[in-house]
């Protein structure tokens, strides 16, 4: 079966990102940025990680139930690993999950929600995105090296990169893109998709930015206050 | 190798365990008794990052709990309102014949028994119950931003910790290694999401 060759393309969420927008009532922009040839997903692995907590603890059930229901209205689509792509799972698993490692063994930093989620990126051959707030997933497919940089100052014993494992994975995912919330609603701003609060001030672009930040997205304030800055001039 | 064994000589609380066998758990516990007997939490601190670096390192969830331990106390006996109260004696009493028990107990059983020290106070003593409860569940945000701080997912923080996803979120927003991102990288991904968009 042949996949994204319809023109189709795709943004998938991890549960970090589409928990922010969540949050920070900005699910509305996945409306107002669909189209025929856009699609939102999240993983199967996902959604239970938003979802399932939600059911059993009321303290996250308003969030996981506006999200339930933006999955019942198809805006966004939830897609479940083929028995096919099961194997290049464990292998991505195996891979990534031992590029570090200690005296101790392999340290393991991805999980299925990630993992899952990067497998099937890889599963669409056209334009794609993968929207993660989280620092660590970001940097191992935008830039392993620094964050190897990053968590060996933390360790109190000697980290060791795999070279082989690293090259392998950075390979795999050379092709997808990494995003973040501030970033798709620092865009869904330039595009005028916040026009019903009758202003497109920096005040407003850096509200709507550090309400993202303060629901857990990682950019920090300089980052924020110069592109507002940038954006106004 | 050398200054590491004079190191660790002079500060006994930043022993680095390793793997926890029996005899290092008693070793640790006896530790953990000292400072209570002196009423003194702060070193408890240092030994609870000990462990918590130890169950990262070996992806142990269950020496992970262990770690919630001194924490627990370290926050207990610096605050001098339940230190003053008068049930304190007993309390203590309790507590140092608590961490005696788990000197010899199995590893594998630290969830249900920390879970269960915390329960206890409950028909004790309600406030420092109410205390407690409440710090376990900080405790678990804590070590879990300590995971994260060492490079392991969201995702891999939570499952060995335990911790809230949304409590953890809103806690890194401020936690150190987020101030390790130095790119000002938003201009370039709106770039990239209007390429996607076009």
């Amino acid at each position: 079966m042949s996949f994204g060759a319809d023109g189709m393309k795709y943004v998938f969420f991890d549960s970090s990102s589409i928990i922010s927008l969540t949050q920070t009532n900005m699910l509305f922009l996945l409306e107002k940025l669909k189209s025929k040839e856009i699609k939102f997903c999240i993983s199967k692995a996902v959604y239970d990680e938003i979802i399932l907590p939600g059911q059993e603890n009321c303290q996250f059930g308003w969030s996981s139930e506006q999200i339930k229901a933006t999955i019942d209205s198809g805006l966004l689509e939830v897609f479940n690993l083929e028995e096919k792509e099961q194997k290049d799972y464990d292998l991505v698993d195996e891979q990534v999950n031992s590029i570090f490692s200690t005296k101790f063994g392999p340290i393991q930093i991805l999980q299925k929600g990630e993992l899952e989620t990067i497998i099937l990126l890889k599963r669409f051959k056209e334009k794609k995105l993968f929207s993660i707030d989280e620092l660590i997933t970001r940097e191992i497919i935008d830039d392993p090296r620094k964050l190897k940089d990053i968590v060996e100052r933390r360790y109190k014993t000697q980290l060791f990169l795999d070279e082989k494992k690293l090259k392998q994975f950075v390979d795999y995912v050379f092709d997808i893109k990494v995003v973040r919330s501030v970033d798709l609603v620092a865009y869904s701003f330039g595009r005028n998709l916040f026009a019903k609060y009758n202003t497109k001030s920096e005040h407003l672009l850096k509200s709507l930015l550090y309400a993202l930040k303060d629901s857990g997205c990682a950019v920090l304030h300089e980052e924020i206050d110069r592109y507002a800055a940038e954006h106004n001039n | 190798m050398q200054n590491k064994r004079i190191f660790f000589k002079e500060n006994p609380y930043l022993y680095m365990v390793k793997l926890i066998s029996v005899k290092e758990r008693k070793k640790i516990c006896d530790l953990i008794q000292q400072q209570i007997l002196n009423e003194n939490g702060i070193p408890l601190k240092k030994i609870s990052n000990n462990i918590a670096s130890e169950a990262i390192l070996t992806n142990d969830k269950n020496l992970m709990y262990f770690s919630y331990l001194p924490y627990l106390l370290y926050k207990v006996l610096t605050q001098p309102h339940l230190l003053h109260s008068s049930q304190w004696r007993s309390n203590k009493k309790i507590i140092l014949d608590y961490v005696d028990s788990l000197e010899v107990k199995e590893l594998k059983s630290y969830i249900d028994d920390i879970n269960h020290f915390v329960g206890m106070f409950k028909t004790i003593d309600r406030n420092l119950y109410y205390y407690i409860k409440n710090i376990f569940e900080k405790a678990k945000i804590k070590k879990a931003s300590y995971c994260y701080e060492h490079g392991q997912s969201i995702n891999q923080t939570l499952s060995l910790t335990d911790a809230n996803r949304i409590e953890l979120m809103h806690y890194l927003n401020n936690s150190k290694i987020n101030f390790e991102v130095g790119k000002d990288i938003i201009s370039e991904k709106v770039a990239i999401i209007e390429d996607f968009f076009k």
